[in-house]
């Protein structure tokens, strides 16, 4: 093989490395950051159904990008909440996969759990059915941006 | 590269206690079971590093009087009471015998120990309060300092700290080194 065919090979290479890796890393990246999700069934002749999912990687793009000067003109009740959701997006990275509340009476069940990356919330009731899944990384990066602008 | 290696492990190792030690949080749980006729249910668990940093955030007036059975009891008494309970040595302090109820307040181990069983066998109270925690109730005159509640509480031992039982419900609060799993007869 001549030294041309070896560097147009290695060049080959090193592209296709660069690419697939790239494609890789995204890939896992996408799939890490979860899905937002929303999703609601009414029950019943006429009842609605609404599927929402937006990938939590387009979901942390929206956060990272977002203007949020309002921040600034937030009351001061809301500022002493923002560290305190930061600590507990940040605690709830870290705990362990738990049914967190689960109230239940004779009508409707509200569940709020942690499980894997994600918050999932859930009514049931007669009438309807309503789950949202939450990455909780996009709580923690949202707490975060919040937190420091309001720090700022 | 070798020193890098080393250097990451190192990292690794040293970052593991941190995680483990807020993975390994322990719990506070709540149980309501109303066991009349709604029997609805209420189940609430949260590590309690969660609670201390939540608490702080709540401001929280205190009341200059409360009432206890019907009668107004001034928190400044009750601060006087407690601190006079707190210095002594552990006993029985309150014995009430009444038509009504059997109550006894004990102070023991640490722990300010409230029991109520109603005469007619309706209802019965159990209360396991760490002193730690009460102090911090009773600590500042214009405020409950929650943060201070907090940390008494990630210092509490494990175990029950209130059971109440009723005619119409049950109340259950304990804290467990780890979450419990759902409870069956999910919708």
């Amino acid at each position: 093989m001549r030294s041309s065919e070896r560097l147009a090979l290695a060049i080959l290479l090193g592209l296709s490395v660069l690419v697939f890796g790239t494609a890789g890393a995204a890939a896992y990246a996408w799939h890490r950051s979860g899905h937002l999700r929303l999703a609601m069934h009414e029950s019943g002749p006429g009842g609605t159904d609404v599927d929402v999912s937006l990938p939590g990687a387009l979901v942390n793009a929206a956060i990272a990008l977002c203007p949020l000067s309002a921040v600034r003109e937030l009351d001061e009740h809301a500022q002493t909440l923002l560290p305190v959701l930061r600590e507990v997006a940040d605690r709830l990275v870290a705990m362990p996969d738990a049914v967190l509340v689960d109230v239940r009476d004779e009508d409707a069940t509200v569940r709020i759990e942690k499980r894997g990356d994600e918050l999932v919330i859930r009514v049931v009731s007669a009438e309807e059915r309503v789950e949202i899944y939450v990455p909780i990384e996009s709580v923690r990066r949202l707490a975060r941006k919040l937190d420091a602008r309001s720090i700022a | 590269m070798n020193k890098i290696l080393g250097a990451t492990i190192l990292a690794c190792v040293a970052a593991l206690p941190a995680r483990g030690a807020t993975s390994n949080d322990r719990w506070v749980h709540i149980r309501v079971d109303d066991s009349g006729e709604s029997s609805g249910r209420v189940d609430i668990q949260v590590p309690i590093g969660m609670v201390s940093a939540l608490l702080p955030a709540m401001k929280t007036k205190h009341a200059h009087r409360i009432v206890i059975d019907g009668r107004h009891v001034d928190m400044d008494e009750l601060r006087g009471y407690w601190r006079a309970v707190r210095a002594a040595k552990d006993g029985e302090y309150v014995t009430v015998r009444d038509d009504d109820a059997d109550v006894r307040i004990t102070k023991r181990g640490g722990l300010v120990l409230l029991s109520v069983d109603d005469r007619d066998g309706g209802g019965k109270v159990r209360m396991k309060i760490p002193v730690p925690v009460v102090d911090a109730v009773l600590s500042h005159e214009d405020t409950i300092d929650l943060g201070a509640i907090g940390a008494a509480l990630a210092k509490a031992p494990s175990g029950e700290i209130l059971t109440v039982d009723d005619e119409d419900s049950h109340v259950r609060i304990w804290i467990d080194a780890a979450p419990s799993p759902a409870r069956e007869g999910e919708r």
